[in-house]
């Protein structure tokens, strides 16, 4: 029953190209993005327990990066996709350090402000970003003379760097690094006791997320092929967050569940027009009060939905 | 003699508290010592000390004539010093078999790289890692409780699996906060063996210990402290002579009028 069914939804998420219209593929496509998002934040926030809500900052990173690369000095998308997850993984270092001497509460708010610092200076710094305006006309890819130009193709594009990031945010948690993350969420002075040095694992937790993150920002920019700073706002990296904490909070398939829950939620209750905020808000305080731990733990009571893979770390 | 471990002159304040005054002691290699006092004479504080939770504000802390004093937790725990808590302080919501495998991360060499890869080698060594924690599991009489969180254990396995994580660093010296507090007299009394197995394994033993049945059965070398001093050391049997011990646990007798 299990394999079935996990047969099916492998068969949905190939084939969704094949059969879906225009506008509800590029919303999948822009659910790939946050998938890749959502697990990333999920390996610092959910692993490692260090909560940050300035998610977006690196997605801009990506975004900014990859974009400059391509329109200003020609480099191909399949070098400025990784240079976006570098850069950004740069800047996850560069927020780590000085996060750890705050903690909880303390380092949400620093995490806020460095996403306002990045915001600011996208908005700001008009001659290398563009500023409010953004920058225009950036390439998609190409590999071998084959353009990734239609959403169809662009889709296998996303699809297979949202399965690099769960396939590796999987093979993390299962491993020592999962385990010394997992420990410092528990209980840091515990962690430290046992040999665990946490201020490298935390500041890893940061730079693995990030990386990602940027990765993500280099796709959204090279499928929308406009980017200014308004889709990076501190509204996007609540959107994350809520992501994960609905999905459940530790989680790798709950992050993506989040994911695409949140990402089309709001889009199938359009049509009640301006009450839709306001629906989707009442529904998501619904969702946390009858499923405190997340969506992926009230299908884990389904027994055919229960598999190893989200056993640990509820 | 050998030595394993050597304070001087150890001292830590808590505002105008002194709650460790100049402790010189030392822990020889090998043996069980233990550390007894009156409630807020300062054990808790002169663990913390040795595990580098807070650094001393005077004195010196020597493992192996290696200098400790400074070094935050993790590194004294790579330089072979381990500890339980007196509060337990388990990874609740891990299971008991990973809360054992996390202690042994600092014995590790996989990179981030393998782990992705999933090298043979990766694989070979988290192998070695889980049949190794699964060895200290059945050391400690965990065995068939490898799955299940560590919150849901019983209290007193709980404090088992804290001697089992402790011991998976692979340490030289095993400091042991009131590993028998809350027990009943069976479980202590096991407990005692376990200890008395470790120290047969060639492990120093320095433990906190409230219970007399375990201080006094088990220890070899016993050290008082009282108001953040030490007032006496030497074997179980001078110290239960010892006329300032009794005076410190009992009270200074007072005539009657």
């Amino acid at each position: 029953m299990k394999k079935a069914i996990n047969f099916v939804i492998l068969l949905l998420v190939f084939s969704l190209p094949l059969w879906l219209p225009h506008y509800p593929l590029h919303l999948a496509c822009m659910v790939g993005i946050f998938v890749i998002l959502s697990v990333s934040l999920n390996i610092l926030v959910g692993f490692a327990g260090q909560i940050s809500l300035g998610h977006a900052a690196f997605f801009a990173v990506g975004a900014y990066t990859s974009t400059l690369l391509a329109v200003k000095f020609g480099i191909p998308f399949w070098l400025g996709i990784f240079a976006a997850g570098f850069v950004s993984l740069a800047f996850g270092i560069l927020l780590g350090v000085p996060t750890l001497r705050v903690r909880d509460i303390y380092l949400s708010v620093v995490t806020i402000c460095f996403g306002l610092i990045v915001q600011l200076a996208l908005v700001n710094l008009e001659s290398i970003t563009g500023g409010a305006r953004g920058i225009y006309g950036i390439p998609r890819p190409s590999i071998l003379g084959f353009s990734f130009s239609t959403p169809q193709s662009y889709y296998y594009l996303i699809l297979l760097f949202a399965l690099f990031s769960i396939f590796s945010s999987l093979r993390i948690l299962r491993s020592r690094y999962g385990r010394a993350f997992l420990s410092i969420r528990e209980n840091e002075l515990a962690a430290e006791t046992v040999g665990i040095r946490t201020t490298y694992y935390k500041i890893l937790a940061f730079a693995i997320s990030s990386f990602y993150a940027g990765l993500a920002g280099s796709l959204y920019a090279h499928y929308i092929t406009y980017i200014n700073p308004d889709a990076f706002t501190f509204g996007t990296s609540i959107d994350v967050l809520v992501m994960i904490v609905i999905g459940g909070l530790g989680n790798t398939w709950g992050a993506v569940i989040g994911a695409i829950v949140i990402s089309l939620l709001p889009e199938y209750l359009r049509f009640m027009q301006q009450y839709y905020r306001a629906v989707f808000g009442i529904g998501l305080i619904f969702m946390m009060v009858f499923m405190r731990t997340g969506i992926i733990s009230t299908l884990e009571k389904i027994p055919w939905a229960r598999s190893s893979a989200t056993r640990m770390g509820s | 003699m050998a030595y394993l471990l050597e304070t001087s002159g150890l001292t830590k304040r808590f505002g105008g508290l002194t709650a460790v005054n100049k402790v010189n002691l030392s822990v020889e290699e090998a043996k069980i010592s233990a550390l007894i006092g009156p409630n807020g004479s300062g054990k808790t504080t002169l663990f913390n000390l040795l595990m580098g939770v807070y650094p001393p504000n005077e004195g010196k802390i020597l493992f192996r004539n290696q200098n400790l004093t400074g070094l935050i937790p993790s590194q004294i725990s790579r330089r072979g010093i381990s500890r339980t808590f007196q509060n337990i302080m388990l990874f609740q919501r891990l299971s008991v078999l990973e809360n054992v495998m996390v202690a042994r991360d600092q014995h590790c060499r996989s990179t981030l790289f393998g782990v992705l890869l999933g090298t043979p080698a990766m694989a070979r060594e988290d192998e070695e890692t889980r049949q190794r924690a699964k060895a200290l599991l059945e050391f400690v009489g965990l065995t068939g409780m490898e799955d299940q969180e560590a919150r849901n254990l019983p209290y007193g396995a709980q404090r088992l699996l804290e001697v089992a994580r402790a011991l998976a660093t692979e340490p030289q010296l095993v400091l042991l906060d009131e590993p028998a507090a809350g027990m009943n007299t069976s479980e202590t009394h096991e407990l005692m063996q376990l200890i008395v197995k470790i120290r047969d394994m060639g492990r120093t033993i320095f433990l906190v210990e409230h219970d007399m049945r375990v201080v006094m059965g088990i220890s070899e070398h016993v050290i008082v402290l009282n108001y953040g001093q030490k007032i006496a050391e030497g074997t179980p049997s001078e110290i239960q002579g010892n006329p300032e011990v009794i005076q410190a646990y009992l009270g200074r007798g007072k005539k009657r009028a």
